[in-house]
């Protein structure tokens, strides 16, 4: 390893330690006095499954020098934990979502589920980067923050059109929180896999990132759209969640199945 | 009386009970097994008597916004009448605190007989429990205390939509003479009044309900209102808020001295 790999490796095991102890941490102590762990559920296996999947895509689909390497293995997913953890604790409350605050203090099981979605999201942004073959981890670096940058800007128009932290942690509607949690997944998706590829250079990424994410845009736009349409309010009546969540979500787990497929290879 | 934590907490808030999901667990977490309180008197003082306020209705919600133990009282009193008091104190306790919660927590532990001897149906309409005094401490936060301000937020009430859900169509809001609606208050108010929720506000000692039209308040469902507002508080590591402000170090020592809450 490099100079700049091992400084990355000790700050990235720092963030790392410091953002998923706290998380872990809070899950056990905030608000224990509350019934029913339906709330922790979530927070507390999306971070599991989002490694597991970080594992995978590195195992399977990195760089050749990285698939087999257990030290560039063990780089990638420290660097991993570190860039999720960071984007979980800063940028999704700043979103309107909060882990500790919503789901755990307030035992609001629909948050718990958009958190837990978004976390997924979060981890396939950066595992997409880290697909194809690509000069060093700055280029992995590049494609991730390509990847959610475009993540955590699409959730933002989601908010701001459609308001879904107000479905979320206002209106504690079980709907949103499906819909919420299967829409980061298949944006995490799309944006993970318009980064994956052989490193060409800045421009081709951007390039190529473009031309391979305008969908996820469009699946946004038509879930603000649902998001304003479906909050409950004094007109209309909670629809029941099946209908509400989890059809919509399953809409959109399969437009971002389908889109990863018709792409294709990298 | 001694009791636990869980007892007490699950006396206030009923796992059964339509409006326990929006009790706040946090000052319950400082209930030290074996606490003995008294139990405080049931009905509050003037001139905070509630006794004139509309008898429970399946279509009322009430907003109790009075000073410290007194919102308690008040809650207790109105529980006798067939309230369900649900306690939203989202304070930890600690030494030398900026607002005395120990005392809240007491007449909390000290009501759980009387409470329990009331047996209300599950469905009773809702009184939320405030401290007025929760961001207006009587002492100014200062190095070495304990400081246990706190805010309510549009994400602590039920929705407008789950009030009307459940039949809720009008709130009253109780507060203390000559009392300003407090801003972090406003803010739920308002939705509810958008919601379609009809707001009355009353003093207690002049019994007199009257409609009021909340104002708009300054950063009204903006995106980052709830980031701002928290800023400037301190949180507690098992929930809700209240930590110990650090002291700082005698010149040349280095470092700060505190810790979490």
């Amino acid at each position: 390893m490099s100079g700049g790999e091992t400084i990355t490796l000790l700050l990235g095991l720092v963030v790392a330690g410091w953002t998923w102890t706290r998380w872990y941490v809070d899950l056990r102590r905030v608000a224990r006095l509350r019934r029913g762990a339906a709330h922790r559920l979530a927070p507390a296996l999306a971070p599991l499954a989002a490694a597991a999947a970080v594992w995978l895509i590195l195992r399977h689909w990195a760089s050749f020098d990285v698939r087999d390497s257990s030290t560039y293995l063990f780089f990638y997913m420290v660097l991993g934990g570190a860039w999720v953890g960071m984007v979980a604790r800063l940028g999704f409350p700043r979103l309107g979502v909060s882990a500790r605050d919503d789901a755990l203090e307030r035992a609001n099981v629909p948050a718990s589920l958009a958190v837990g979605g978004a976390v997924l999201g979060t981890a396939l942004c950066y595992a997409g980067a880290n697909i194809g073959d690509g000069p060093s981890f700055a280029v992995v670096v590049f494609c991730a923050g390509l990847s959610t940058t475009a993540f955590l800007l699409l959730w933002l128009l989601v908010e701001l059109a459609g308001r879904l932290s107000e479905s979320l942690t206002v209106e504690r509607d079980p709907g949103a929180g499906w819909r919420a949690a299967c829409l980061f997944v298949a944006l995490g998706a799309i944006l993970g896999r318009s980064v994956a590829g052989d490193w060409v250079s800045a421009e081709a990424t951007v390039r190529d990132f473009a031309f391979h994410a305008w969908p996820a845009g469009a699946l946004a736009v038509g879930a603000a759209a649902l998001e304003a349409g479906l909050r409950p309010c004094i007109a209309r009546a909670r629809l029941p969640v099946f209908l509400s969540g989890l059809l919509p979500g399953a809409v959109f787990l399969g437009a971002g199945a389908l889109l990863v497929l018709d792409r294709g290879p990298w | 009386m001694t009791t636990t934590r869980e007892l007490v907490y699950e006396a206030w808030a009923p796992p059964d009970a339509r409006w326990s999901a929006w009790a706040k667990p946090t000052l319950f977490a400082s209930v030290q097994d074996g606490e003995a309180a008294e139990a405080p008197a049931l009905l509050p003082p003037a001139p905070y008597d509630v006794s004139s306020l509309p008898d429970p209705a399946s279509d009322l919600a009430l907003v109790v916004d009075l000073p410290g133990v007194d919102s308690v009282r008040a809650g207790l009193a109105l529980a006798a009448r067939g309230y369900r008091a649900v306690p939203l104190f989202n304070a930890s306790d600690g030494p030398n605190a900026v607002l005395d919660t120990a005392r809240i927590r007491l007449a909390l532990v000290g009501a759980v007989g009387r409470l329990e001897s009331l047996r209300l149906p599950p469905d009773a309409p809702p009184v939320f429990l405030l401290d007025a005094e929760r961001c207006e401490p009587r002492h100014m936060p200062e190095p070495g205390m304990f400081d246990n301000r706190w805010v309510v937020l549009p994400q602590d009430f039920p929705s407008a939509s789950a009030l009307l859900a459940r039949g809720v169509r009008r709130a009253i809001v109780v507060q203390k003479p000559l009392d300003m609606l407090r801003a972090d208050l406003g803010h739920v108010l308002r939705r509810w009044q958008e919601g379609g929720i009809a707001i009355f506000w009353v003093e207690p000692s002049i019994s007199v309900v009257t409609p009021v039209d909340v104002p708009k308040p300054s950063r009204f469902r903006g995106l980052w209102y709830r980031l701002s507002l928290i800023a400037g508080l301190r949180r507690n590591a098992s929930g809700g808020f209240g930590s110990p402000i650090p002291v700082p170090p005698p010149p040349g020592s280095g470092g700060f001295h505190g810790g979490w809450g």
